[in-house]
């Protein structure tokens, strides 16, 4: 059936799917990253979601407690169905005792009985010893069956280059940009070093703030070719988007680059 | 022990997890002695229980900068005036014509119109105040504060710095505000020593326009807010108002001291900086916003402050809603010091407000601070509470009677007049 939706944009682009990491889900190459739709209500937050599923096969969504999205996503899953989407969230905590909590209340707040990806937030630079305890709860929940994949997002190269090799991080979630902004320390050479390695040992790799979080979104083109040439690093890009314009275009540059790859 | 529950609204507050972030969702808001005591979904019913089903509840409006006796007094006079004619004279004059009506008027006078300002400022969701006025006024804001609920920190502009009495429920001590010609380096010595106390805060009031800028550097050789770093007063516990002039090493000075900033409507329009600092997210400077001595109310200003940031050049790093919300709410807050005010989070102050979206010009409804913030009113604000207490419902104030207020309002204004007149100031 011809809806109208495709009479007015006959080309609408739609996420390639990829294999997040050896062992990881299929996810699309593109994840919804929530943070920007907190602004509007639930209901119509949810819409958003859902309809980049269906429209553009961006299934692949990234919240936390701290961005304040879970009652967007939250409804999102009740409009599609749980299944339809692949959902990451992610716990600050330093200690057990937090961990469990935050799991509590992102199950309770999510309203759903399993989470595809939970990883441990933005480590920063020597304090992977710190968040043992809370990746412990993590496993645990894992063997549960609560949590499907565990993985940890950084900002900073030291931590990308440590967790690279640790068999029971699966996935990394890591700040890359042109210009090398919003990063704890190091550099954004150091930080492309330890992705290569990660995905060498076959970590599923996705990058963060590749618009800066907002601030490159003025040259966008450059700003995702950029990210773009070390494709070969990267299973999925996460970009923060308020709207579905702005998915799409996103989507249409990062598949036109594809295309000529 | 007061229970009150609110049931089934939307909530829009910013909550702080690891960093500041809006958190828009329905639930059940429980109030208990005050406070906000639980915040979930389908909680137990209570004997009081305000059904929010289809509204918009948040948290109540911090109005960190007014002179309530002004707001009314000026009412009408200054609206759409070209006030850059007065020049040097406008503060003269709005204080001239307060004195007249304080000198003029009895204590039960004065008392009637910040009465008829505070029935303005509950109705429009204030539910704390941070009110610079004469000596006289404090004792009577301390007894409208007692009597109707609403959360007053009154300061007196004094040149000798006497502290400031304790406000009700609020531990910290105020100095100031000091008066810009008697910003001496003697002065602010004694208040940075005075701040040695914990509790102790600082009130000043910046100079705004280009006149009193010009006045300022040629009188200190210098400008006001690296006067204030040279004395070693910016910090935390300082909240300045009218900051409408700072170039970036200022805004940089501003942004990591933690200094606290209050932004009213710029009093002359057409001296709108270009590059006025309250433009900008980036600066990531802590704002609150106040009334200062126009009337309208909270609604009222952000919504031209909203319309003001359009009329910068630059097409990005905007202030947009959130932020202005933000400045409304806990903004405010934190230019009083408070730490319990300003979010609807459990252990925070139980100030919030019931807004009323069924109403077509908040149609459809996606974006909630927005459709408040552009499209919104007093009006539409049909509950407000503070501390748990109850002080407006269904549109009308507790123990505020409209007509009565009006009335002996009106009389007392109209005296004042005709004083003023007699004196040659109107």
């Amino acid at each position: 059936m011809t809806r109208i939706s495709d009479t007015f944009f006959p080309s609408r682009p739609r996420a390639t799917r990829v294999q997040f990491g050896r062992g990881g889900p299929e996810v699309s190459q593109v994840c919804f990253g929530t943070e920007h739709i907190v602004t509007c209500t639930p209901s119509f937050g949810g819409s958003l979601l859902a309809d980049a599923a269906d429209l553009y096969d961006v299934f692949f969504i990234d919240t936390d407690m701290v961005y304040g999205s879970h009652p967007q996503v939250t409804q999102a899953i009740r409009t599609a169905g749980r299944s339809r989407f692949v959902i990451s969230t992610k716990t600050y905590a330093k200690t057990e005792q937090q961990a469990r909590k935050d799991l509590d209340r992102i199950f309770y707040e999510l309203g759903t009985d399993y989470i595809d990806i939970g990883l441990l937030h933005r480590v920063r630079p020597g304090a992977m010893d710190e968040h043992r305890p809370p990746l412990e709860v993590l496993l645990q929940a894992k063997e549960r069956g609560l949590i499907r994949h565990v993985g940890l997002s950084t900002h900073s190269p030291e931590i990308a280059a440590a967790t690279s090799s640790m068999p029971e991080i699966e996935i990394l979630y890591v700040t890359l940009n042109r210009e090398g902004s919003r990063l704890d320390s190091g550099s954004r050479e150091e930080m492309q070093q330890a992705l290569t390695e990660a995905h060498r040992n076959g970590k599923g790799t996705c990058v963060l703030k590749t618009l800066g979080r907002g601030d490159l979104v003025h040259d966008l083109k450059t700003a995702l070719e950029w990210v773009l040439q070390f494709h070969e690093q990267i299973d999925v890009y996460c970009i923060g988007f308020s709207s579905l314009a702005e998915l799409g275009e996103d989507l249409a540059l990062i598949n036109h680059y594809f295309s000529g790859v | 022990m007061d229970r009150l529950l609110i049931k089934g609204g939307l909530l829009a507050t910013f909550i702080n997890e690891a960093y500041e972030t809006l958190k828009i969702v329905e639930g059940d808001i429980l109030l208990q002695d005050g406070f906000i005591a639980e915040i979930g979904k389908d909680l137990k019913d209570e004997e009081t229980v305000i059904d929010a089903r289809g509204k918009l509840i948040l948290p109540g409006f911090v109005n960190a900068h007014s002179h309530s006796l002004a707001s009314i007094l000026l009412k009408g006079l200054i609206e759409g005036q070209n006030l850059g004619r007065l020049g040097d004279s406008l503060p003269l004059r709005i204080s001239k014509i307060t004195e007249i009506a304080l000198s003029a008027l009895s204590l039960e006078e004065i008392e009637s119109l910040l009465r008829l300002a505070l029935a303005e400022r509950l109705d429009g969701g204030t539910t704390t105040l941070l009110e610079q006025c004469s000596p006289e006024e404090v004792a009577l804001w301390k007894k409208l504060s007692v009597e109707t609920g609403i959360r007053v920190e009154a300061l007196s502009v004094d040149p000798d710095l006497p502290a400031q009495e304790k406000s009700r429920g609020n531990e910290s001590r105020w100095i100031g505000p000091l008066p810009v010609e008697n910003w001496e380096p003697d002065r602010l010595k004694k208040i940075r020593e005075a701040l040695r106390l914990p509790e102790a805060r600082v009130m000043m009031n910046m100079p705004e326009t280009h006149a009193e800028m010009e006045a300022f550097r040629k009188r200190f050789g210098t400008t006001p807010i690296r006067h204030l770093s040279d004395a070693d007063l910016l910090g935390p516990r300082l909240t300045i108002s009218h900051c409408l002039h700072a170039d970036q090493e200022e805004q940089r000075l501003l942004r990591e001291t933690g200094t606290r900033i209050v932004h009213c409507r710029p009093t002359l329009m057409e001296e709108l900086p270009e590059a006025s600092l309250w433009l900008r997210p980036s600066s990531r400077l802590l704002l609150a916003v106040g009334t200062d001595f126009r009337s309208g109310e909270m609604l009222d200003l952000l919504r031209e402050l909203a319309l003001l940031i359009n009329l910068g050049t630059q097409t990005t790093d905007k202030l947009k809603a959130p932020d202005l919300f933000y400045a409304a709410t806990i903004g405010g807050a934190r230019a009083l010091g408070r730490e319990d005010l300003g979010r609807i989070v459990e252990g925070y102050r139980g100030d919030l407000l019931v807004f009323d979206t069924m109403h077509p010009r908040h149609r459809p409804f996606a974006f909630p601070l927005i459709s408040a913030i552009h499209h919104g009113s007093s009006s539409d604000i049909e509950t407000v509470i503070i501390g748990g207490r109850i002080v407006k419902q269904g549109g009308s104030l507790s123990g505020l009677q409209h007509e009565t207020i009006m009335g002996e309002a009106e009389e007392a204004v109209w005296k004042a007049w005709g004083h003023c007149r007699k004196l040659g100031v109107l």
